[in-house]
């Protein structure tokens, strides 16, 4: 029987069949947690009295409840498909990752795998902070399927792809988090599978090491023919990994085909915001201060038309703002994850050097826009500080937005070039990152944006402040 | 479940996952190909054990000899109970050395699930590889041992106070796989269950010493009346073992064939159920764990 099913398989090019896939998990309390809880549990049913174990308000049925994490998926991937899957939490992306990669064992249905599978749903796995890389390597290959002989054989090739060849024969506690990720991830990108399966593994590292893994993976899927499921919430690798993509919805594929359209599927399933309140302050001239603040929540409105964007710099036509956010900014906001039900977008130009006294104004309309709608805020702020000299306005343009985090606040900046703040290597953002990533803010900036001219793939998102 | 990797060439693997369950599955074809893991898991528990203490490796001969020690002052000198004439030392040496090996063959396994759920949750391999690799790491760590306590050994038998059974020398290996594989099978079988009822986990400690003072290790079976108290220890399937171990190396024991198949009878039994029920508890434990 078996025989006959790689058959079927091979001569049609399959690596992957799932027929009927179900995964059910029970709700609330499972079973009992203690030996004498369950014992009692069943005792009390036995003599058909109501399990002792229900908390107070809590009925019995809802115990028994089945959540369908994965509700019936059925999916054929060829042979050296590159296949994205996306979805939004709790969508049942890294059920079926798990059980493709059998760490858990499905509830009904059926799969056929043709070829080993590497399963990378984690950077790291195995390692131990306490052995050195060259330890850690072998371990680590061997619990991802290699032999020995096997790792001796690439163990020069998995050094210089991570390299941190002088640091081999230290122990992994002394690595930097950054070290540590590029010589995990370097194990798993030469594993010989002909099957890999990844859950967001790949924003590992910095931005050349990141560049790196997205072309070895490329080269993995394009020119030797392996198969790759990726899954991410970022849609930039997901646009340039794959060449086929599912959108999952509560355990269903509810799309699966072109990558772009998937992408915009996905999107749409968020795309119900619309702009109801507006609040705007204007301070009258005093001396040389004066400022405008204004904050509406607004539409994210689908992907924005409008020609000027994407135009370069010089363009005299180009402008920012408006109502539609740029095309990238909503990809920004997918980087961030889900994209929040509601958005305020704070705009600030001001003369006004007193920098508390802005961050309070902010804070002032944020509160009222807060209590206007009911959910978390998350704020986009564009902060344009008008005086002073460069230095200046860059650290006035910092001050309020620390000011900001500092006050519990989620900040997004898109256009931070307006306000002097330019997330180039060297930059005041860059060099704040650091005190940034551990806190509350969120900088992205407009991938069009002219001070990153000379780093057209460096986008800012959440991911680079968090990674650590 | 089932779910099994066939290997129709050498360079196909084709595998099939389905929810039917299938209960008598000991998938140890698989275990046999991750053999190289096994070693590299061997490796790194000693690695590890010993990382960042003073005294290092030392521990290894320190830990039983300080504890022979305070045997020999307890049970020998205060509640004066015999060795059936060996050197005190020697005999609790010899048989701290066999208990501690196939006690920690228990508790060590009766974790595997609860301290790996991390790294069985990230990534599939024979789950088995790990109470394997633990318990190869007891095999050389009593070998270590044994070297110990061989020096101490030879200038006892030199002096004409022991008379080893050189023969039964070479049952000890026998015995050391078979201690082994029982206490896998008990701890696996403990683990399977402690990723539902934590309970388990605690009651390990307790249960393990009194299984200690059920089984001859810190007087011999022979001290033992005849009656129901013996029976009970023959029924202990540490003891023949045990028993065994020290009639080889100090030339005194007591030998019952009956309790010995029995005791045989009991490993393989363990072991069998303990894979049986590893396996199925390992294909869904981390919804339960």
């Amino acid at each position: 029987m078996i025989d006959s099913r790689y058959k079927e398989m091979a001569e049609v090019g399959l690596a992957i069949r799932i027929k009927g896939l179900k995964k059910v998990y029970r709700l609330g309390q499972i079973g009992g947690t203690t030996l004498q809880e369950e014992l009692k549990r069943r005792w009390e049913i036995w003599r058909g009295r109501d399990d002792p174990n229900t908390k107070i308000g809590q009925t019995a049925r809802l115990t028994g409840e089945t959540f369908m994490a994965l509700n019936g998926i059925n999916l054929e991937v060829r042979q050296g498909e590159a296949l994205g899957i996306i979805g939004k939490n709790g969508a049942g992306k890294s059920t079926l990752l798990k059980i493709l990669c059998q760490i858990t064992a499905p509830t009904e249905g059926e799969i056929d795998i043709n070829g080993r599978i590497a399963s990378m749903l984690e950077v790291g796995i195995g390692f131990n902070g306490e052995m050195t890389g060259r330890e850690n390597i072998y371990l680590s290959g061997a619990i991802l399927g290699m032999t020995k002989a096997e790792i001796d054989r690439k163990m020069q090739d998995i050094i210089d792809f991570s390299e941190v060849e002088e640091f081999i024969d230290t122990p992994v506690k002394r690595y930097s988090s950054g070290m540590f990720v590029k010589l995990a991830f370097s194990v798993s990108a030469h594993l010989d599978s002909e099957i890999l399966i990844m859950d967001e593994v790949l924003a590992v590292g910095d931005m050349d090491f990141q560049k790196k893994c997205l072309n070895k993976m490329r080269e993995a899927a394009n020119v030797q023919g392996r198969t790759v499921l990726y899954v991410s919430h970022n849609m930039n690798t997901i646009r340039r990994l794959c060449d086929r993509c599912l959108v999952l919805d509560e355990g269903k594929i509810i799309f699966d085909g072109d990558v772009d359209q998937a992408i915009a599927l996905y999107m749409g399933i968020e795309d119900h915001l619309k702009t109801e309140y507006h609040f705007t302050e204007e301070s009258r001239p005093y001396g040389r201060f004066s400022h405008k603040l204004s904050i509406e929540r607004t539409v994210i409105e689908g992907v924005c038309d409008d020609p000027r964007i994407g135009q370069s710099y010089n363009n005299p036509s180009f402008g920012y703002g408006g109502y539609c956010l740029p095309k990238d900014s909503r990809q920004l906001l997918s980087n961030y994850g889900t994209i929040p039900e509601k958005i305020i977008r704070a705009v600030v130009e001001s003369n006004d050097t007193r920098k508390k006294y802005i961050i309070d104004k902010i804070m002032r309309l944020v509160r009222m826009a807060e209590q206007a709608g009911q959910n978390s805020v998350v704020g986009i702020y564009r902060l344009s500080m008008k005086s002073g000299s460069d230095n200046s306005r860059e650290s006035a343009s910092l001050s309020v937005l620390r000011g900001l985090i500092d006050r519990g606040c989620t900040v997004l900046i898109y256009e931070p070039s307006l306000g002097g703040l330019c997330p180039v290597e060297g930059g005041v953002l860059v060099a704040e990152a650091e005190e940034f990533k551990s806190r509350a803010g969120i900088i992205a900036a407009n991938r069009y944006d002219p001070c990153l001219e000379d780093v057209k793939e460096r986008v800012f998102t959440r991911d680079f402040f968090m990674r650590d | 479940m089932t779910r099994n990797t066939y290997y129709l060439d050498k360079n196909v693997h084709f595998k099939h996952i389905s929810a039917e369950r299938k209960w008598i599955d000991l998938r140890l074809g698989e275990v046999w190909r991750y053999r190289d893991l096994i070693l590299l898991f061997t490796r790194r528990s000693f690695a590890l054990t010993y990382k960042q203490t003073i005294l290092g490796p030392i521990w290894l001969f320190l830990n039983p000899f300080l504890t022979s020690i305070m045997y020999s002052l307890v049970f020998g000198r205060i509640a004066g109970i015999s060795t059936d004439g060996v050197p005190m030392l020697l005999f609790y040496l010899c048989s701290n050395a066999i208990w501690n090996y196939s006690s920690s063959c228990v508790t060590s396994n009766a974790h595997t699930f609860t301290s790996n759920s991390g790294l069985f949750g990230k990534v599939y391999f024979p789950r088995l590889t790990v109470p394997l690799s633990q318990v190869l790491a007891f095999v050389i760590r009593f070998s270590i041992q044994m070297s110990m306590v061989l020096v101490i050994l030879i200038w006892y038998w030199a002096h004409g106070q022991i008379h080893p059974h050189i023969w039964a020398l070479l049952v000890i290996p026998l015995s050391l796989v078979q201690l082994g594989l029982m206490g896998m099978g008990v701890g696996i079988i403990i683990s399977s269950m402690t990723t539902k009822y934590r309970d388990l986990s605690i009651l390990v400690g307790f249960g393990m010493q009194l299984w200690m003072y059920g089984t001859p290790v810190v007087y011999p079976l022979s001290q033992l009346p005849d009656g129901w108290i013996r029976s009970l220890s023959l029924l202990n399937p540490v003891t023949m073992p045990v028993e065994l171990f020290r009639y080889a190396v100090l030339g005194t024991g007591t030998l019952q064939p009956v309790s010995l198949v029995w005791s045989w009878g009991f490993t393989l039994l363990a072991l069998f159920l303990g894979i049986i029920v590893f396996n199925h508890v390992e294909k869904t434990f981390l919804d339960t764990v």
